[in-house]
């Protein structure tokens, strides 16, 4: 027991070793107030800020803290600092050569939330992924899939491509597409039409519904049907028109297109042989024998 | 006219396994007592002009196909359920028929009616939910559609005459003075409503609803236009039902396509 206890008070005359768990004690203070503050910081603003805003700041709380306690802990174990910033020049050069990704990352990360095209909690398009932000930290943004994917998108990428943010305004336009026979009367279709819209309480009655005829197709006239709902309810809405739009045509009795080829012979040209085959239950390869 | 039907407001006691039903404009409502939970059961019908108002007991429909049901647990449920009423939770829109035009210097008051919501709580003051009394159709109302307020929209003849209006219990009655101060015509499709800055208040004699008046006055200018929100009741023996649920904003000019296009 004697000999356990000279051990630990030799640790504490070691003047060495005294500084070395000084520096320990202070990191380990500094990251525990580190955490202590930025929770602190979260609370106090809370209401005042958005989501994206909260985790940067909550962030510059935190990697302050510690690095002023990393910088105290340094000093206390006697290590100059201007050693530090004088090899700081040589590391850039050489982190600009060894980690271009990463540094193109970080920078592109800044300029990600400068710009604010999109914060924590928005949902956005990319050229490849949809989905709902989770992070934008030092390197990547974080997204969820609709389909529940975790999908990192590295800043750089985010800052060179075309980002849609489907979050941005209160209210969504709703395009429906619709192929129309020809022989349907297109001013009943529009009637139809704005009717269905009339009757779902979540189409905004204001921007007005719209309908326009698109194309006269080989086989169909195609129109665009649009009409604006809130964005939170953007696809319940669009399912419940395409159902009650699918519904309204079969009450209106307004038709599908279907392919249809037209054959006229020349006049004088030989008759063309028709031939009707219906297939018998023996022909058929896929009837069990 | 309002019948001399009861108002339908209030604490209304029911015993344990009974069902309070009540028929208000196009609303059916059941609100059903037991031991642990209130089982809410209603459904909007689709007169627009339904003037239905009907409270006792009865009984839920078995089958609540195209219903909306809603079961609400607490530890026990009290003996009475509260209804409160209340104004809608977001301005309305209300479009005019008829475009009216109001030529330079004239003054016009408008009268019209808003749907209430019902507010349901326990007889211990637990909330449960909040009703539409009318399927609330929504709207955007702004300059464009980045700049606006989602709102909920209706239709309005924009009486000049308050008895023409037709008065119906499970809405309440506003009256809105239009001041054109400009040297041209002012041309009105649509007031923008702040309902959520208006009080409620019911008249002594008919127990009619009403909100604040409202003013809204076109300046000189043509392009800005000033919205103030009547103090206290629109008119004399009326009581104080509900407060705004947010603080009018006074003075404040506004761009007209903010108050009315």
């Amino acid at each position: 027991m004697n000999d356990v206890w000279s051990m630990v008070r030799g640790w504490f005359e070691d003047p060495q070793l005294r500084h070395g768990m000084s520096a320990v004690l202070i990191i380990l203070i500094g990251f525990i107030a580190a955490r202590v503050a930025s929770r602190l910081v979260l609370r106090m603003f809370l209401k005042r800020l958005d989501a994206q805003q909260q985790m940067v700041s909550r962030r510059i709380v935190f990697y302050g803290i510690v690095g002023i306690s990393f910088v105290a802990a340094l000093r206390e174990v006697g290590l100059d600092l201007s050693i530090f910033l004088g090899a700081a020049g040589i590391a850039t050069i050489a982190m600009g050569f060894a980690a271009q990704t990463s540094a193109s990352n970080i920078i592109s990360g800044v300029f990600l939330l400068g710009e604010r095209s999109f914060s924590v909690g928005d949902t956005i398009r990319t050229a490849t992924v949809t989905g709902e932000v989770l992070s934008v930290d030092l390197l990547s943004v974080k997204l969820r899939t609709f389909d529940n994917l975790f999908v990192r998108v590295p800043n750089e990428l985010l800052v060179k491509s075309e980002i849609t943010n489907l979050s941005r305004f209160p209210i969504r336009r709703i395009d429906i597409s619709l192929r129309i026979a020809y022989g349907e009367d297109l001013a009943h279709v529009r009637d139809v039409l704005m009717a269905v819209a009339d009757a779902n309480p979540r189409c905004l009655v204001d921007p007005k519904p719209f309908f326009a005829t698109e194309d006269f197709g080989e086989f169909a006239v195609l129109l665009r049907f649009s009409t604006w709902t809130r964005r939170e309810i953007f696809l319940e809405t669009k399912n419940e028109l395409q159902t009650a739009i699918q519904r309204a045509f079969r009450r209106e009795g307004i038709e599908e297109p279907t392919q249809r080829r037209a054959l006229e012979g020349r006049e004088g040209a030989a008759p063309v042989l028709v031939r009707w085959e219906e297939a018998s239950p023996e022909a058929d390869p896929k009837e069990p024998s | 006219m309002v019948s001399a039907d009861p108002t339908w407001w209030g604490r209304f006691p029911v015993a344990l396994g009974g069902c309070l039903a009540l028929s208000l404009g196009p609303l059916e409502l059941w609100i059903q007592r037991r031991q642990r939970e209130w089982y809410l059961t209603w459904r909007h019908g689709d007169d627009p002009v339904a003037t239905a108002c009907r409270l006792g007991t009865g009984s839920r429909p078995a089958d609540t196909t195209d219903m909306q049901v809603t079961r609400h647990a607490l530890g026990a449920t009290a003996d009475s359920v509260l209804i409160d009423v209340a104004l809608t939770d977001r301005p309305m829109v209300l479009g005019l028929d008829t475009r009216l035009f109001l030529p330079p210097g004239q003054k016009a008051t408008l009268y019209f009616s808003t749907p209430l919501s019902l507010r349901l709580s326990d007889g211990d003051g637990i909330p449960l939910t909040t009703i539409a009394s009318v399927l609330p159709v929504e709207t955007w109302f702004g300059a464009s559609t980045i700049d606006g307020v989602l709102a909920y929209a209706s239709r309005t003849k924009g009486r000049l005459e308050l008895g023409e209006l037709l008065l119906r219990r499970h809405r309440a009655v506003t009256a809105v003075t239009l001041h054109n101060r400009a040297r041209d015509a002012m041309a009105v499709e649509r007031i923008h409503v702040p309902m959520p800055s208006l009080a409620l208040y019911v008249a002594q004699d008919d127990c009619t609803l009403w909100t604040n008046a409202l003013t809204i006055e076109r300046d000189a200018g043509g392009t800005t236009g000033r919205v103030a929100v009547g103090k206290g009741p629109p008119a004399a023996k009326m009581t104080r039902l509900t407060q705004a649920q947010v603080a009018p904003q006074t003075g404040v000019l506004h761009a007209v396509s903010a108050l009315f296009t």
